[in-house]
């Protein structure tokens, strides 16, 4: 069962701050409630409100619950996906939510940006590499029309 | 005792030793006498055969001079011969020999001329047949030139368009078209069954 406080984490990027993060709490287990409390609220609004419940919720000790969250989030799968453009925290959580409704299991998207692919995106996930890019599909049809191009090429250039 | 007989031994070797040295020396000797005598004779023969080719020689100077002497006198009867012969000569076979002349004169000039005829068509023909050949040669590797340069700048322009359709195919699409590409391309993992 998957921990609620993970449903805040969508990409690679956030699981690695998530990370520190949880380890700065368990850093903090081993001195006064008070520097506890005052790292956990430290972090985002969000996940600080989430830990908080579920710390208080969970019958294990703090120690072994966030050692716990610590390793589930380790082990969520990830989907690489290569996008041609910085993508704004729209579009991710817009990517993110579309992959969260048609995959089983908790995912988290490590994205690259690359210009170079020109558009769309470049998938890798389960061990797989599928090249959905717009320059892909320009250099397919170039390839495919080249002959044709050159001709018009060259119709043009003895008509001018 | 070891001592007495090893003096004995060395002695007597020696000895030998001293005997095969005397007669080395006096073989030695004989030898010597033996290319004394031999180049003595040597000498006497050197001197002897000198004699004779000299006398050899005198001989063969005296029988060149006669020689030379008859043939001077051959020389001018042959001379005075031929003189007479020519002064016999008819000025029929005077004419007989101009008319032979002319005749193959004209032959040689045939012949010479029918050479000539033959071997400037041989040359003509093959000077055409190697042009032919040259110029096909030429044409052949102008067209292939001409063929591979045609590709270079075919390549180089198509590489040049193809850059700028993609230059430009990027700069058309908006975030909407981005994100709609993105999406239709999860859409196609996921039927794919790549996610």
């Amino acid at each position: 069962m998957s921990s609620p406080v993970l449903s805040f984490i969508k990409t690679t990027q956030e699981q690695r701050l998530f990370a520190d993060e949880l380890a700065s709490l368990k850093n903090a287990l081993y001195q006064d409630q008070a520097h506890f409390d005052e790292v956990l609220n430290g972090l985002r609004p969000q996940i600080a409100k989430a830990l908080a419940t579920e710390l208080s919720a969970s019958s294990d000790s703090r120690e072994d619950y966030l050692n716990g969250l610590l390793e589930e989030l380790q082990r969520i799968q990830t989907i690489g996906l290569t996008l041609a453009f910085e993508p704004s925290n729209a579009t991710i959580n817009k990517i993110y939510d579309w992959i969260a409704s048609h995959t089983t299991t908790p995912t988290l998207i490590d994205i690259d940006v690359n210009p170079r692919i020109l558009g769309g995106v470049i998938i890798v996930s389960k061990g797989t590499y599928s090249d959905f890019s717009v320059k892909k599909m320009v250099d397919h049809y170039l390839s495919e029309h080249k002959t044709d191009i050159i001709q018009n090429l060259n119709t043009n250039k003895r008509i001018s | 005792m070891d001592n007495t007989a090893l003096l004995l031994i060395t002695i007597l070797l020696i000895s030998i030793l001293g005997i095969i040295l005397s007669v080395v020396a006096y073989s030695y000797r004989q030898l010597i006498k033996k290319y004394y005598v031999l180049r003595e004779e040597l000498d006497r023969e050197k001197q002897a055969g000198k004699a004779e080719a000299d006398k050899i020689i005198t001989e063969a100077e005296v029988r060149a001079k006669e020689i030379i002497a008859e043939g001077t006198v051959f020389n001018q009867k042959l001379q005075e011969n031929l003189g007479e012969e020519l002064k016999n000569a008819s000025a029929a076979q005077a004419e007989n020999y101009q008319v032979i002349l002319k005749t193959a004169q004209d032959e040689v000039v045939k012949i010479v001329s029918s050479m000539s005829e033959s071997v400037k068509s041989q040359i003509l023909q093959e000077f055409k047949s190697f042009t032919a050949e040259a110029t096909t040669q030429v044409q052949k590797e102008l067209q292939a030139y001409k063929a591979e340069a045609g590709k270079r700048v075919d390549e180089s322009i198509f590489e040049v368009v193809s850059k700028v359709t993609r230059e430009a195919i990027g700069k058309s699409l908006d975030l909407s078209d981005q994100e709609e590409l993105i999406m239709s391309a999860l859409e196609k993992a996921k039927a794919e069954n790549s996610l």
